[in-house]
């Protein structure tokens, strides 16, 4: 029996369903190998290490009680979401200002835009030996600054040294996505506010900020996760400042305690996932509301 | 192969296998001073072996885990005594290398004292020093005229030095700051022979203890986080004294590190000396074991240890003194001079809890 031309044409579209369906998997699947192999995997290693018993077989939650139990424990997570808020705060202060002058290509923005990448070229431990340098009692920048306020100042081994230094490594990831944001923005949409009456002002807070919004938002969540997880700068910088990544590196590597080592890794992992989803709902949020009115 | 206390097996005797053409050589004991003497003498070992040699920079913990999970690709390690007593601690079986002085005949060079035990436990010749550190007092001289004489001399005078006493972290990566405080603790008449729990409940530890407090409070604040970090605080005036590994500050102030006022003067007792050993791990292959002993004979060789001692300031795992060049102990003590005051660790559990509890002593 031949079949009929319906019966054909549903066949066609199963087949066709069948090779979109294999070309996705295949597409997809060298993405999710790497995700496996290089994400879920350690992740789960991670995990499993965790939740052994320090010095005796078997699993439990001992590790994560010891954490959570800590007042030691969670001074260091408020001391590391206290360097990356600030740090991702300080850089959009930076970057938002400064995209805006490079976009009107002022004598030698060409220059000040090598310069923003310096940071990203240097290994993050010279820079932290070097920044403990120049900000040393002793250092240049040090004795500049003291000589301009008439006293000394103490930024080694600090907090607001360390915020410094963060923000000098890591302003630049918001500085270039901002600056990227903000020279994509078409210039007649800003004309025609002024054509329509804005003041310069308004055009900024109403047009240019808003438009530059992704970019900043972009940049920030990527200097927001550096800082979270820096390492080099507070090990050599930090003194007695000694955020999470230097505390499961020490509990690792010094005290041979890769069960609390991991444990507070995963804590650590735990953090970043839910400041970056609170950041990314808050910030989507905030721009459907403006998209509203 | 075995672990400490352990029983020996081994690769067949009379065995006709090859030598494996490809090893790796796990480091957890060099400093960015060592890592760069590898870097520069291993290309020669591969020449003079015809092996290719993978120079892996670790930490002891990490080789542990490593190894713990089966991971057989680790042929030489470089282990400092600490680690060497947690990898045969935790029953990783080593191989003997007593029984090898046929295929590593430069083992003859090694002083049998040497080799039997490591912090005060028995190895049963399952490792071989290739360098023997030295601690001493380092110093400016342009700020410190008549450096203390010994541990007490030192805590007595503390307060000429107050504010300007170095340590590295007890807890950081480099041991330096929890060997302070113990040779500190050794210094003032601890004695580390007795079991820890012992020492704990004497009432003589807290005396000590309350001493390294006062002793404490005259050091620079924040302690460095590193050997790096302590250098830095040479070079920038704020540190002018500490304890350290000989070799590394002279390597460093040879490279512009530190200040060329500093130098190094030794107490007659509770002075650090420490080791670094090579082990083979007993779960390589046969031919992965015959190319590693190659290469540990190559280590051991007169030339490899006499260009150690030059170049780096390191006294060798080796006692050929006889034909070390005299000019090589121009900036450091002779042997002889060293070995009297020399005092290895004896107690782990006192290191560990010093490294545990050492911030706490420092008020950090």
């Amino acid at each position: 029996m031949r079949p009929n031309r319906s019966s054909l044409r549903v066949r066609r579209m199963l087949g066709r369903t069948r090779v979109v369906r294999l070309s996705t998997v295949t597409l997809l699947a060298p993405a999710l190998a790497y995700l496996g192999v290089f994400f879920v995997y350690p992740i789960f290693v991670t995990l499993r290490t965790s939740l052994e018993r320090t010095g005796a077989s078997g699993y439990s939650f001992d590790n994560y009680r010891a954490i959570l139990g800590s007042g030691y424990y969670w001074n260091v997570i408020g001391l590391t979401l206290l360097l990356a808020v600030a740090t991702t705060l300080a850089s959009i202060v930076v970057a938002v200002p400064l995209a805006l002058v490079l976009r009107t290509h002022v004598r030698g923005h060409r220059f000040v835009r090598v310069l923003v990448l310096t940071p990203l070229l240097i290994l993050a431990l010279i820079s932290a030996l070097g920044l403990l340098i120049i900000w040393a009692n002793t250092g240049w920048a040090n004795k500049i600054i003291a000589s301009i306020i008439g006293a000394d100042i103490q930024v080694d081994y600090t907090i607001k040294g360390l915020i410094v230094f963060y923000t000098w490594l890591y302003a630049p990831y918001t500085i270039l996505t901002t600056l990227s944001a903000v020279e994509a923005i078409d210039p007649a949409v800003e004309e025609a506010a002024r054509v329509t009456g804005a003041t310069p002002i308004q055009v900024l807070r109403r047009v240019t900020l808003p438009l530059s919004l992704r970019g900043v938002r972009a940049g920030s969540i990527l200097t927001f996760l550096l800082a979270f997880e820096a390492f080099s700068i507070p090990l050599i910088a930090g003194g007695n400042h000694r955020p999470l990544a230097v505390v499961v590196y020490t509990e690792a590597t010094v005290f041979n305690n890769f069960p609390k080592g991991s444990a507070l890794a995963i804590v650590m992992a735990v953090i970043a996932v839910v400041v970056l989803v609170s950041y990314q709902a808050l910030s989507t949020g905030r721009q459907r509301r403006e998209g509203r009115t | 192969m075995l672990g400490i206390g352990g029983s020996a097996s081994a690769e067949p005797a009379g065995s006709t296998h090859a030598a494996a053409t490809s090893i790796t050589f796990v480091d957890t004991a060099g400093g960015a001073n060592f890592q760069q003497f590898f870097k520069e003498i291993i290309p020669q070992a591969e020449k003079d072996l015809g092996i290719t040699i993978n120079y892996l920079p670790s930490s002891a913990p990490e080789l542990l885990q490593r190894l713990q999970g089966g991971q057989a690709n680790q042929d030489v390690v470089l282990l400092k005594p600490d680690g060497l007593t947690s990898l045969t601690n935790a029953g990783v079986p080593l191989v003997y290398l007593q029984a090898r002085r046929p295929k590593i005949p430069n083992l003859h060079l090694v002083a049998d004292a040497d080799i039997k035990s490591v912090l005060g436990i028995p190895t049963h010749g399952v490792a071989v020093p290739f360098w023997r550190d030295q601690f001493g007092i380092i110093y400016d001289k342009a700020k410190i005229k008549n450096p203390p004489k010994s541990w007490q001399d030192f805590y007595n005078r503390r307060n000429e030095w107050a504010g300007h006493i170095g340590i590295i972290r007890p807890d950081a990566t480099s041991g330096g700051g929890r060997i302070m405080l113990r040779d500190f603790l050794l210094g003032i008449g601890l004695d580390e022979k007795p079991p820890f729990s012992q020492i704990q409940s004497s009432s003589e530890w807290t005396q000590d203890l309350q001493k390294l407090r006062t002793f404490a409070s005259a050091f620079y604040k924040p302690a460095a986080g590193s050997a790096t970090d302590l250098f830095q605080q040479f070079a920038q005036g704020n540190v002018w004294i500490t304890e350290y590994a000989i070799d590394f500050t002279l390597w460093s102030r040879d490279q512009g590190l530190l200040p060329k006022t500093v130098g190094a003067t030794f107490f007659k007792s509770a002075t650090y000396g420490g080791a670094a050993y090579l082990a083979v791990p007993g779960n390589i292959s046969v031919g992965q074991k015959l190319a590693a002993f190659k290469f540990i004979n190559w280590l051991l060789s007169l030339k490899t240890q006499t260009r150690m001692l030059t170049e780096m300031h390191e006294y060798p795992g080796i006692s050929a003194w006889k034909k070390m060049p005299a000019s090589a102990f121009k900036d450091i003590p002779t042997w002889t001079t060293v070995q009297a005051f020399r005092t290895p660790l004896e107690n782990n559990d006192l290191y560990t809890w010093l490294t545990q509890n050492g911030m706490q002593l420092l008020g950090g």
